[in-house]
């Protein structure tokens, strides 16, 4: 999206039918005026020119008049889920989101509304595109002009949960504490458990043994301070760097739920960044910020200036 | 999509409407509409207010069953509808009751308010609505065909801003109810008005197409006695007209050219009233009589034959074809009047000159050889009739070649050319005037031109002559006496100077078109438009007509006259009504403006004068140095023996300061109850015994004049 204001052209919305209509009951009317040789049916009919010319001329002004100002909205949504966007507006006008779309919204008795809108894919969104459109004084012609405006706060759009890469994925068929453990053949120990085909020898817990009267093992569990680094590269094509962008995003959701400690690697506008997440918002942040990249830089390299 | 899915789709109910401000508006246009028909007579009483009844009561139905529509209430009404318009097709074609398209406007303005009042039952959306706003429009365009006054204008302008409210009030409800504040929607009323005069400015003047049956009714009309006498002198329609007499009345209509012979030593006085509206393709003059015999001081219109009937019968009609006089020429190019009777005048059937055919509803009119004509009946307020006349009006250039070659056209008989060449006596003096004036004209044109010019140079136009002596010569006053004179005087004079060289000329009367009005498109001609002037006959191009008073020069009045004469003018011309109105509306305004000047800006203020005010009424002195606690103790003391009412005055006060000048002001509701009871402790107060004869309060009596200034102004 162009941040700053495109000028403001001011249109008629399916002029069409209304000035159609509006001709065909002033023509006949005046025929049946001139006709009939009646000054009043005229003079009335001149009124109803009135009430037309009015009812489709100024709501252009008011169109043209209409002031737009955000004045609230979140800092962080999710592509394809509704986030409100808090407009202000100087007259009664209906506004239509654009981009991001989103649905219609009429002003009623308040200044201020809330716009729904439904950022279709992941980014930062500074601005926001809504159609104004009044019909004032009389609802007979809409006249519409588009404004982009500036959002208060910039909109990261998380992309979506995508699946988590498999590679990360344990079996987990516990709850509570055990989901958030990882087995592993060295580590931290955690338990004892019953002697399954393929344990190491020195494993054996003979303490336990002794105490239960089973051939019992040591069960370990990989340190969970050591954190998993994440690496996202995004494709140029949109498309597919959305579909990585949430597959990253279930990635590292899954390693956040599973207690694991997280480095996204992504590049931004203004370079590669590597980073610890701490939340799933986080990540969201990081992934909408993410621009499709080229090679990654070594891991130990050197940041960007400024970051 | 199919076409029935289309038209289901298109009928299915809309949300219902929960503006009641557009509800009403749209109620009130329909309202407005039925009693505009019934003010134009389309209506009858009962059936209007019945009709405005039912609209009222259709839409508090509707709009309480506006979620929940009765079942089975639309079969109902379309039904009713149905046989509205089948009643509609059988009124209207029934021939004898169609005779022009007037006619059909009753029974369409019946069947519209019909329409309306079965659709108000079932008015439950936006939409539904709408249909109500826009029908109304109709209902008013049915009372517009009929209306010819100004006072349709009062109408049009309620139903216009019950339209704008309507409207507004839609558009308020489509944007989901934001408020509808009166500013802006006085502007688009203002702005709706501005172009609606701008495209009645512009627009042409309507013309009645020749394709239709003209209008022409007849109201309180009386058959005659003697069906071709002159009738409509007095109250009575059918009283006959008298010769006018000096001192005595003034005539038919105010103007004595309509009471028989035109007296020209009798001094009328015209007024403003509205005689009668035309409705025309042009102005011209609306032409009543004309007369052929001048005695000196008055004019006769006479038989052809001594002692035969001047007006002869013409049946055939309506519409009726004039037989074609030697004055007329063709019947190709009819210039249409419709007159509207608007007092009861006489029965003149006035028309532009050359009359050729009249929309009149009676089996006969009466015709004159010269062309005009009178009715069999009286006519009475309300009367229409329409006449088509030939267009024959020649260019100077014309009449100045007329005669110059073999005429092609009319001519008249050597009989005729002594009627219209006729004078009492030989008229030297004024003879020889009119032949040195016109010794340089060669043709009759000219001649006319000269006298005109000689005219406007000698003479001067004012009503404020002196009476004719008794078998003193009108004209010879007039050219070698005073010269002063109005339209009698200046035309006759002209008339006779014309005769005195053979040219046949008769006297003509009638009125002037009068003012025309853009709204109605109508020429409402007042009393005092009624005019003389003269015609005169050229070969080929028959009469025409001569004006020598519009060039004649106005007499230089008295200033004092003139003063009194123009203040009368604007003071008569000042509607009552309105003004009074307005004038009442300024007033109260100022009051109200006044008032809220006066009224306290702030609850402190209030309090403080509260106070005050029950300090004086119990007989205490104010100080405006005085701090507003210590008021409060002296009132406490001063009420301390008599039951002050609670809370009491020591309390309001601090109650007050701490509001004033404390960090928390006392919540609304609060401050309600202790502005209450500080009214109440000033009523107290009124009712206390009178105060002992000593100075209260602390330090020296303080002096009762200066205001005590709010306690802490902007503070709630």
């Amino acid at each position: 999206m162009t941040p700053g204001r495109r000028p403001e052209r001011v249109r008629p919305e399916r002029a069409l039918g209304p000035v159609l209509a509006a001709v065909l009951t002033l023509g006949a009317w005046g025929a049946i005026a001139h006709s009939s040789g009646a000054g009043w049916v005229q003079a009335l009919g001149a009124v109803l020119a009135g009430f037309f010319v009015v009812g489709m001329v100024v709501p252009a002004f008011a169109v043209h008049r209409a002031g737009c100002t955000v004045v609230g909205s979140p800092p962080d949504t999710t592509a394809g889920e509704p986030v409100a966007i808090e407009i202000e507006v100087t007259r009664p006008v209906r506004l239509r989101p654009l981009s991001p779309p989103g649905r219609p919204a009429l002003t009623g008795r308040s200044p201020r509304v809330r716009l729904e809108v439904t950022p279709p894919r992941r980014g930062v969104l500074t601005h926001c595109e809504v159609q104004v459109a009044s019909a004032a004084p009389f609802g007979l012609l809409w006249w519409a002009k588009t404004l982009t405006l500036p959002l208060v706060r910039p909109l990261h759009v998380a992309p979506r949960m995508g699946e988590p890469d498999p590679s990360t994925v344990v079996g987990r068929t516990g709850s509570g504490e055990d989901r958030r453990r990882v087995p592993a053949r060295v580590g931290e120990p955690r338990g004892v458990r019953p002697y399954q085909s393929g344990d190491l020898r020195h494993w054996v817990h003979w303490p336990a043994t002794a105490h239960s009267g089973v051939l019992m093992v040591r069960e370990m569990e990989e340190p969970s301070a050591r954190p998993a680094t994440v690496e996202v590269v995004l494709a140029g094509d949109p498309d597919t760097a959305d579909r990585q962008a949430e597959r990253a995003m279930g990635t590292v959701a899954g390693l956040l739920s599973s207690g694991r400690a997280v480095t996204l690697v992504t590049t931004e506008r203004d370079g590669p960044v590597r980073e610890a997440v701490v939340g799933v918002a986080a990540a969201g942040r990081r992934l909408a910020r993410a621009v499709p990249t080229g090679p990654l830089r070594p891991p130990d390299a050197a940041p960007p200036p400024g970051r | 999509m199919s076409l029935l899915s289309a038209v289901k789709r298109a009928n299915e109910p809309g949300p219902p409407e929960n503006s009641v401000l557009f509800r009403l508006a749209a109620t009130a246009t329909v309202v407005v509409g039925i009693a505009a028909c019934w003010s134009e007579g389309e209506l009858s009483p009962t059936v209007a207010v019945g009709s405005m009844a039912l609209v009222v009561v259709g839409n508090v139905f509707s709009y309480r069953r506006r979620a929940n529509p009765l079942p089975g209430l639309k079969a109902v009404l379309a039904v009713a509808v149905t046989i509205a318009f089948l009643w509609f097709f059988l009124t209207v074609s029934r021939p004898a009751v169609v005779t022009s398209l007037a006619t059909v406007e009753g029974p369409l303005a019946v069947l519209f308010t019909f329409i309306q009042v079965t659709h108000a039952f079932d008015v439950p959306s936006r939409r539904d609505l709408g249909f109500s706003l826009a029908g109304s429009a109709t209902l008013m365009a049915a009372a517009a065909a009929q209306a010819i006054d100004v006072t349709f204008a009062l109408y049009v302008v309620v139903w216009a801003a019950f339209g704008v409210v309507g409207l507004a009030a839609m558009w308020s409800s489509m944007v989901g109810g934001a408020r509808v504040r009166p500013g802006p929607v006085a502007l688009t009323g203002l702005a709706v008005l501005v172009v609606a005069v701008l495209v009645v400015a512009v627009l042409p003047a309507t013309h009645a197409s020749s394709t239709i049956v003209f209008p022409s009714t007849l109201a309180g009309d009386v058959p005659l006695s003697t069906p071709a006498s002159l009738v409509g002198g007095g109250k009575q329609g059918t009283q006959p007209v008298q010769p006018a007499q000096a001192g005595g009345r003034i005539g038919v209509g105010g103007f004595l050219g309509f009471a028989g012979p035109l007296d020209t030593a009798v001094r009328g006085q015209l007024s403003d009233q509205v005689v009668f509206r035309v409705r025309a393709d042009r102005p011209t003059f609306w032409l009543a009589e004309t007369f052929n015999e001048w005695d000196g001081q008055s004019w006769a219109a006479t038989a052809v034959r001594p002692g035969a009937s001047l007006f002869v019968p013409i049946g055939g009609g309506p519409p009726f074809t004039l037989p074609l006089l030697s004055g007329e020429l063709h019947r190709n190019n009819l210039d249409i009047q419709t007159f509207y009777i608007a007092v009861a005048g006489p029965n003149l059937i006035f028309h532009a000159a050359n009359a050729a055919q009249v929309w009149f509803p009676a089996p006969r009119l009466f015709m004159a050889p010269d062309g005009t004509m009178r009715a069999g009946t009286s006519l009475g307020v309300g009367s229409v009739y329409t006449v088509g006349s030939e267009v024959n009006t020649a260019t100077p250039a014309q009449l100045v070649q007329a005669g110059s070659t073999p005429s092609s056209g009319p001519t008249l008989t050597p009989a005729e050319v002594l009627r219209y060449t006729q004078l009492p006596h030989a008229y030297p003096e004024v003879a020889a005037l009119a032949r040195s004036v016109t010794a340089h004209a060669p043709t009759v044109y000219d001649k006319v031109a000269a006298l005109e010019t000689w005219i406007r140079r000698h003479t001067v136009y004012t009503t404020d002559i002196p009476p004719l002596r008794r078998g003193q010569d009108a004209v010879e006053q007039f050219l070698f006496g005073s010269r002063r004179g109005y339209c009698e005087q200046i035309s006759t004079a002209l008339a006779v100077m014309l005769r005195t060289l053979d040219i046949p000329a008769r006297e003509a009367a009638g009125y002037v078109p009068g003012p025309y009005n853009p709204l109605t498109d109508l020429y409402d001609v007042q009393a005092k438009d009624a005019h003389a002037w003269v015609q005169v006959w050229f070969p080929t191009y028959g009469w025409q007509s001569f004006d020598p008073t519009a060039l004649v020069p106005d007499a230089n009045p008295s200033p004092g006259a003139a003063l009194v004469h123009e203040v009368a003018d604007v003071t008569g011309r000042i509607p009552p009504v309105p003004v009074g109105v307005v004038a009442v509306l300024v007033l109260a305004g100022a009051l109200l403006w006044r008032r809220q000047r006066r009224a306290p800006k702030t609850w402190t203020e209030a309090m403080s004068r509260e106070l005050e005010e029950a300090a004086r009424r119990a007989g205490l002195d104010v100080d405006a140095s005085e701090a507003l606690s210590t008021l409060g103790r002296r009132l406490e003391v001063r009420f301390a023996a008599h039951d002050p009412p609670a809370p009491g005055p020591a309390e309001l006060a601090r109650a007050t300061e701490a509001a004033a000048f404390g960090p928390a002001a006392p919540d609304e509701p609060t401050r309600t109850a202790l502005l209450a009871a500080a009214r109440r402790l000033t009523g107290a107060a009124s009712h206390l015994p009178p105060a002992p004869d000593v100075t209260s309060g602390p330090g020296p009596t303080p002096p009762r004049s200066s205001p005590r200034q709010p306690a802490a102004a902007g503070r709630p």
